[in-house]
C-alpha cells in the first residue's frame, strides 16, 4: 500500500491529491468490486461481514 | 434505536485497536509461494522460462495444501482476509484443486478461486522466443497456464463446483491467464460461463513491456490493442478486473473507464520483475477504475501493508 501510494508520483511528478485515503480504498472497496464481492466485505457497516482488523495503536512500531 | 439481541454476539477487546476492514488482495497466485526468495532480479520473461508450476514435476497434494495455508498465512498477517488465487494446477489433478479449498476452509480467509487456463502456448506468444529459441526446445517454453488437450477444465468446474451448493468463504472466479493466450472462442466461453454464473473474470494485460510489442506486432485489427479486442469480443465491464496493466495507453484508459473494468495493480511484483511502474495516477482520475492496491508478487509475497 506504502509502495503503491510513493510510487505514484513517479508514475506522474505534479504533486496530486493525498495518496493515503486512496489506497487505503484500493485496498478495501476497491479491492471488493473487484473481486464481486463489494455487497459483503470492504466496508464496516451494517450488512457486512466483520471481516475486521485491529491494529495496536500503542505499538511504536 | 433497536436494542440489538447480544445472546450470539462475540464481545471482542478493542481498546487502543484501530479496527479497518479486512484487506482484499485482489491478485495473487498461490503456486508461486515456496519459490518466495528464489530467482530474485530476474525480467518477467526470465521468471516465466524457469519458475512456473508446468516446468516442474507433478506436486504432492500435501505440498499444495502447504503452500495454500502458509501464503494464506502470510495474507492473513498482513491484515488481508480475502483472497483472489490465480492458481495453477498442473498436471491438473482434481485431488490438487480439493486440497487448495481445503486449505482456505480450515485457516478461514476468504478466497475466491480462479485456477488459470489458456489454449495458446506460451512460445508462439512471446515475442521472438519462437524464432531465437529451436523449435525442439518450445515445448519447455511453457506459461503459467497452457493448452491441455487431455482434459477440459472448465467443463470439470462447471460440473463440479460451479452449479454446485455455495461454500462458506469461498467464491469462484474464472481465470483466462491472458488474452493473447485465449483463442476468441476460449475467451467467448468465459464470457458465457461468467454471465451464467454470475462469476468475476481475472486476467493479465500488459505486465511487461514485450506483452505490449506482442500486442502491437498480432492484433494490428484492433490497432495493437487488447484492451480493444476485448471490447470487442465482449470481455469488458464490472466482473472483469486486469491484473498489472503496467503499459496500458490514455485512449485503453479511457475504455475501461467507460465500460467499468477493474485493473488491479501489482507494484512490487512490477518491481521486482523489472517490468515498470503503470500509470496510478491516470488510473485514478479515470474515476471508473477501482484501483486495487498491493497484491502478491512473484514469487515474494507483497505485504499489503507494512504495518500500514
Amino acid at each position: 500500500m506504502k509502495l503503491t501510494a510513493t510510487l505514484a508520483a513517479v508514475s506522474q511528478a505534479d504533486p496530486g491529491p493525498t495518496q493515503a485515503d486512496r489506497v487505503f480504498y484500493s485496498a478495501t472497496r476497491g479491492g471488493a468490486l473487484s473481486v464481486s464481492l463489494e455487497l459483503e466485505v470492504g466496508q464496516i457497516d451494517v450488512g457486512f461481514r466483520a471481516d475486521l482488523v485491529l491494529i495496536d495503536l500503542t505499538d511504536p512500531s | 434505536m433497536d436494542t440489538p439481541n447480544l445472546e450470539y454476539v462475540t464481545i471482542l477487546d478493542a481498546a487502543d485497536r484501530l479496527i479497518v476492514p479486512g484487506f482484499v488482495n485482489a491478485h495473487y497466485h498461490s503456486h508461486d509461494i515456496l519459490a518466495k526468495g528464489t530467482m530474485e532480479e530476474v525480467p518477467l520473461e526470465t521468471w516465466c522460462m524457469l519458475a512456473l508450476p508446468p516446468q516442474y514435476p507433478a506436486r504432492s497434494r500435501e505440498e499444495i495444501k502447504v503452500r495454500t495455508i502458509l501464503g494464506a498465512l502470510e495474507c492473513l498477517r498482513s491484515g488481508i482476509t480475502t483472497v483472489q488465487d490465480m492458481v495453477t494446477l498442473f498436471p491438473f489433478d482434481p485431488a490438487h484443486l480439493d486440497a487448495v479449498l481445503e486449505a482456505y476452509e480450515e485457516i478461514g480467509i476468504r478466497a475466491v478461486v480462479s485456477p488459470q487456463y489458456a489454449d495458446i502456448s506460451r512460445a508462439s506468444r512471446t515475442p521472438m522466443w519462437a524464432d531465437v529459441f529451436p523449435a525442439e526446445l518450445h515445448a519447455d517454453l511453457s506459461g503459467a497456464a497452457e493448452p491441455d488437450t487431455r482434459f477440459d477444465l472448465l467443463t470439470y468446474l462447471e460440473e463440479t463446483y460451479f452449479a454446485s451448493e455455495p461454500r462458506r468463504r469461498l467464491t469462484w472466479g474464472l481465470g483466462p491467464i491472458a488474452p493473447e493466450s485465449c483463442s476468441t472462442e476460449l475467451v467467448e466461453r468465459t464470457v458465457e460461463l461468467s454471465t451464467r454464473y454470475d462469476l468475476p473474470i481475472f486476467t493479465h494485460l500488459y505486465e511487461s513491456k514485450s506483452m505490449a510489442l506482442q500486442a502491437r506486432l498480432d492484433f494490428p485489427g484492433y490497432g495493437g490493442s487488447l484492451v480493444r479486442r476485448m471490447q470487442s469480443e465482449g470481455m469488458l465491464g464490472p466482473k472483469v478486473s486486469l491484473a498489472h496493466s503496467v503499459w496500458m495507453l490514455p485512449d485503453e484508459i479511457d475504455i475501461l473507464a467507460s465500460t467499468g473494468t477493474n485493473v488491479t495493480l501489482n507494484v512490487v511484483s512490477n518491481l521486482k520483475l523489472k517490468c515498470g511502474i503503470p500509470p496510478i495516477r491516470e488510473f485514478q482520475d479515470a474515476r471508473s477504475i477501482s484501483l486495487l492496491g498491493a497484491i502478491i508478487a512473484p514469487p515474494a509475497i507483497a505485504k499489503i501493508s507494512s504495518r500500514l
